[in-house]
């Protein structure tokens, strides 16, 4: 997988000189949303289910935060971070709650889910027909993402924190290790003491969590938000988990393997107007092939691997 | 006999009970706005009708076609999320062609028909595209094979147009597209749009297929246990392709009329988002993305619920295109929802009788 | 308790549901009758009065096309007209048939349409006019075949030369200059992108000037940010840009401000004066444009009402009559069809566009 990222790295920078320097940077930020999001994807894909309504609750957590700055509710950029975690949690813990009590296949719920929150976004009491923009942002929270440490934004630190947390709490925690168990195989996990729904509930209620988070993240970062404004984020999110190779099944998958399909999502988003500035035609269709490609590769690649392996075996 | 008849029907009854309701509380709604204009001294508009809701009933027949053959993957237990950019890659090369054999000096008709099956055709190989990947690559699930080729045909779209609106407005042989979509033949007093007549004709031999004949059965069994109809000898993986080019062609069937309904235009991001109207059809219908169940008659009737649901919300109400969606939201949640609660409650008033009787028979000892 | 009782319970309740809906049913048609009969007693009578208008807008959370909606509002406050408004969500051709379709069966004499491709709406547009419904299209055409007029608020040339004009004043006519524009999609965008694109090839006093061509943001913020982004990667000598857009003119003044490039890149563009206030006072753009969107709804139903009650026809010459406007006469257009021009641009500067950020 990760030959895929140098190989395609190595590709750019021949045609476009200059293209690491520049955009090393900028590909850190733009995976950055990703990166989040992907942490609590792995989380629900591990638990052998699927959110399909994270971009819609990224907009609807923006949204609320955001409505609550302009009206002078909130003014520090800590209290907008726990609002758009709190709505994405909460909205995770309903999907949870509906997957897991109500036996509803995940997709469904999310699909309506994700009507339902991009519906309630034009609604009176949210946005109205509104839509955020800067002048609605206090100051502080718009300079904030510019704000550097060492050089690099202090977006990026935050993602690497929540990238290791998730790391480290799905590895080495006793709960973050059920979330294994509970995919793998359910009524293995039930038997010995494991509580099936709890554990599934917990897994969307930290995906929503990210959600809302990344909401936010995107809203400092572009200080605008309307409806729709997101969609289309859901599919690179669980793109970025597949290339690394999360099984969708549930049970597989780990937290570096997320990092590195992101990163690769993300140098494939800010290569390709580098590479056809003039059409963006040519971008979406080479976008689409990339990832249709690298999914495929990297399957190629484990059988490859599993073959060989196979054969040393026969040959031990 | 009869008991088990009606039982297997549950699910359609539950869906007519709705429409009735809804039909109910529309009539009456109307019936009260009425009666305020005429004491106004205007005329009455009579907004919700039999009549209306049927000549109207076009535009929610679009993606109709495409949950009929969602509704054959979902019983395999698959999903299929790339069918809204199959179509559209469907209706650009059929737009394409059209144009350059014209200007190749081909005759009109001859063209047109070209085109027209270079559509279905494209349509089908988008389908045997998906069908080919997700049974060589299993250990991908379809939803993230069909993720992949949405955005490659999607992607495809934007390299065939390049991202501007083909039109052929004047072309009198390309407008027959736009008659398929509008045509209405009066029957009984009633302005029936005939692709009514397309879809129903589709979802008679889409009921037949599936209900009727063994390859039906053969499907349901795979959404049921994958493992075990392999076992007892049924082809998996070639059932499966074909039911995806099947899909695919239903996708290029519905472009069809989707151009028609865009006054013979085509755009690259037309039918984004078709694929999650088709699935929420096809949910409501009563099949699942767990595979196994479901009825052709069940996606009629909810073809025809969201149809009257997003009319009356929008004309009555006065609630916008948007809003409706939360409607079409909190329907797909609770459809599926309703029937797990009662099939739990059922269980456990079971196992409470079971048990109860257990204990008497225990006591009666 | 016996199954039997049980069932008949059921029966008697359906019986009683029955017998109890249509009372219910004609006591609200009642009380919803006297209440509407007071309402209009209270009222004198208007010109509009009695007249509905369905307002197809291209999306439902677009803020310029709330702003025409305020005009309409306002409009209808003076003629006493009744009108609702809704657009789809995703800005797409077959939502707005729906909602064009809903506004038919609800009967509204006038239909005033901002469509999202010209040619998509035509049919129903057309079935519109046979169930005598005045089809005006405002801010973006149905074509000529498909709309008794369109209403604009100034022709494409004077809004794409306004903007080239300034913005190349601001460069002392020299540096390269990039345009970033909305979907290739939009039939307005093109028309603005043609006439900068030849006035900057054939006119002689931007001989100086290097234009690098039209670049697609897709009136999308974060894609118009990444194309924004990718210009000034790959031209780093850029000195002017144009957004003539209201989604990208925000993300390209953001860009260039993210890029440390303030100062040496200066922009203009069709905007609004909320989304660009900050920009417009740091300098970045000097100033940007905008036609009234609350006067071209305002207009859009006046002529809406004007035309239901006779008072004007629609054919080449005919002069219309608005508050604050005067002598507006009807066009023949490029396309064929008739067309109404506000002409009226609107600045906003460091020292207008503080006015305007309540309002747009």
């Amino acid at each position: 997988m990760f030959l895929i990222l140098i190989l395609f790295l190595a590709g750019v920078s021949l045609r476009v000189p200059g293209y690491l320097d520049n955009n090393s940077v900028n590909i850190l930020k733009n995976c950055s949303l990703n990166l989040v999001m992907g942490a609590g994807m792995l989380c629900v894909l591990l638990v052998g289910s699927i959110d399909i309504s994270v971009a819609a609750v990224m907009e609807l957590s923006a949204a609320i935060a955001g409505v609550l700055m302009r009206d002078g509710h909130i003014q520090s950029i800590g209290m907008m971070f726990v609002v758009g975690t709190l709505v994405g949690a909460v909205i995770g813990c309903v999907t949870g709650l509906l997957t897991s009590y109500g036996k509803v296949l995940p997709i469904i719920v999310t699909l309506g889910m994700m009507y339902v929150c991009r519906a309630l976004i034009p609604m009176d009491f949210i946005l109205g027909m509104n839509k955020i923009a800067r002048v609605d942002l206090t100051d502080a929270f718009k300079d904030f993402i510019l704000v550097r440490f060492l050089g690099i934004p202090v977006i990026a630190y935050i993602t690497v924190a929540v990238v290791l947390l998730f790391g480290i709490f799905l590895k080495y925690t006793r709960i973050g290790r059920r979330f294994y168990a509970v995919g793998s195989n359910p009524e293995a996990a039930r038997m010995r003491g494991v509580p099936v729904n709890g554990t599934k509930i917990l897994a969307h209620i930290l995906c929503g969590a990210t959600a809302g988070m990344a909401g936010i993240m995107r809203l400092a970062e572009y200080n605008a938000i309307e409806k729709g404004a997101c969609s289309g984020m859901e599919m690179f999110v669980i793109a970025a988990c597949v290339l690394g190779g999360v099984s969708v099944m549930g049970g597989y998958g780990k937290m570096i393997g997320v990092v590195i399909g992101a990163i690769l999502i993300a140098t494939i988003d800010s290569a390709i107007p580098q590479l056809f500035i003039n059409a963006t035609m040519m971008s979406e269709f080479f976008k689409g092939i990339l990832i249709l490609a690298a999914i495929l590769l990297n399957v190629f690649l484990r059988r490859w691997a599993e073959k060989r392996r196979k054969m040393r075996g026969n040959a031990r | 006999m009869k008991k088990g008849k009606i039982r297997d029907f549950a699910w359609e009854l539950i869906l007519l009970a709705l429409l009735l309701i809804l039909w109910i509380v529309f009539e009456w709604k109307d019936t009260v706005r009425d009666a305020v204009l005429v004491a106004l001294g205007r005329k009455a508009k009579n907004v919700f009708s039999f009549s209306k809701m049927v000549s109207g009933m076009q535009v929610y027949m679009l993606y109709s076609f495409m949950a009929l053959g969602m509704a054959l993957i979902l019983g395999m237990g698959d999903i299929d999320i790339s069918v809204g950019a199959s179509a559209t890659l469907s209706a650009a090369v059929m737009g394409v062609l059209y144009r350059t054999l014209l200007s190749c000096g081909m005759n009109p008709g001859l063209a047109f028909a070209f085109a027209i099956c270079a559509c279905l055709v494209t349509g089908a190989l988008c389908g045997l595209f998906n069908g080919y990947l997700i049974t060589r690559f299993r250990e991908l699930f379809p939803m993230i094979v069909t993720l992949g080729t949405m955005l490659f045909y999607r992607g495809l779209c934007y390299l065939v147009l390049g991202g501007n609106t083909l039109r052929f407005e004047d072309d009198a042989t390309w407008a027959q597209l736009k008659a398929l979509y509008n045509n209405k033949v009066l029957i009984g007093g009633l302005n029936v749009p005939t692709i009514i007549f397309w879809f129903l004709g589709f979802a008679v031999v889409f009921y037949v297929f599936l209900h009727k004949s063994t390859a039906g059965r053969r499907l349901f069994a795979i959404g049921e246990n994958r493992v075990a109809a392999r076992y007892s000898g049924i082809r998996v993986d070639r059932l499966e392709l074909a039911m995806f080019v099947v899909c695919g062609f239903m996708a290029a069937v519905s472009s069809l009329f989707y151009v028609g309904s865009a006054s013979a235009t085509v755009r690259a991001d037309a039918m984004t988002g078709y694929e999650m109207y088709a699935i929420a059809v096809a949910v409501l219908g009563g099949f699942s993305t767990g595979g196994g169940k479901g009825n052709i008659l069940g996606v009629v009737l909810s073809v025809v619920l969201f149809g009257v649901l997003k009319k009356g919300l929008g004309t009555l109400f006065g609630f916008p295109d948007s809003v409706i969606n939360l409607a079409v939201g909190i329907v797909l949640i609770l459809s599926s929802l309703l029937p797990n609660l009662c099939e739990m409650l059922a269980a456990k008033i079971r196992m409470d009788r079971q048990k109860k009787s257990g204990k008497e028979g225990a006591e009666n000892d | 308790m016996t199954k039997r009782t049980f069932s008949r319970i059921r029966k008697a309740v359906a019986l009683l549901l029955v017998l109890l809906l249509p009372l219910a049913a004609t006591g609200c048609v009642k009380r919803a009758v006297a209440k509407a009969l007071a309402e209009q007693a209270s009222g004198e009578r208007l010109p509009g009065e009695g007249i509905s208008i369905g307002v197809v807008i291209k999306q439902s959370d677009n803020a310029y096309f709330h702003a025409a909606v305020e005009g309409f509002r306002k409009a209808s406050e003076e003629l006493g007209f009744e009108f609702v408004f809704d657009g789809p969500d995703d800005a797409s051709n077959d939502g707005q048939e729906r909602i064009i379709r809903n506004y038919i069966d609800q009967g509204v004499d006038v239909l005033c349409v901002a469509t999202n491709d010209a040619s998509g709406l035509v049919d129903v547009c057309n079935e519109a006019r046979e169930a005598g419904i005045l089809v005006l299209s405002f801010d973006s055409k149905v074509n000529p075949e498909g709309r008794d007029l369109d209403v604009m608020p100034a022709s494409f040339k004077t809004i794409a030369l306004t903007q080239l004009e300034f913005i190349a004043e601001q460069m002392n006519y020299e540096g390269q200059l990039a345009l970033v524009t909305g979907a290739a999609t939009m039939p307005n965008m093109n028309m603005i992108n043609a006439y900068v694109t030849e006035a900057m090839e054939t006119d002689p006093q931007y001989a100086n000037m290097e234009f690098l061509g039209v670049f697609y943001g897709d009136d999308d913020y974060t894609k118009s940010y990444d194309t924004c982004k990718a210009i000034i990667d790959q031209y780093p000598d850029v000195k002017g840009m144009i957004a003539p857009t209201t989604n990208a003119g925000p993300a390209v003044a953001k860009c260039i401000m993210d890029e440390g490039k303030q100062g040496q890149i200066i922009m203009t563009g069709l905007t609004l004066a909320h989304d660009m206030a900050e920009y417009i006072h740091s300098g970045i753009a000097p100033a940007t444009f905008l036609w009234n969107p609350i006067n071209l709804g305002y207009a859009t139903a006046y002529v809406a009402v004007a035309a239901v009650n006779g008072e004007i026809a629609f054919r080449e010459g005919q002069t219309v009559t608005i508050p604050g406007y005067e002598g507006l006469v009807m066009e023949r257009a490029d396309d064929g069809g008739l067309i109404l021009y506000l002409n009226e641009m609107n600045r906003f500067d460091d020292s207008t566009v503080d006015q305007w950020i309540d309002i747009l």
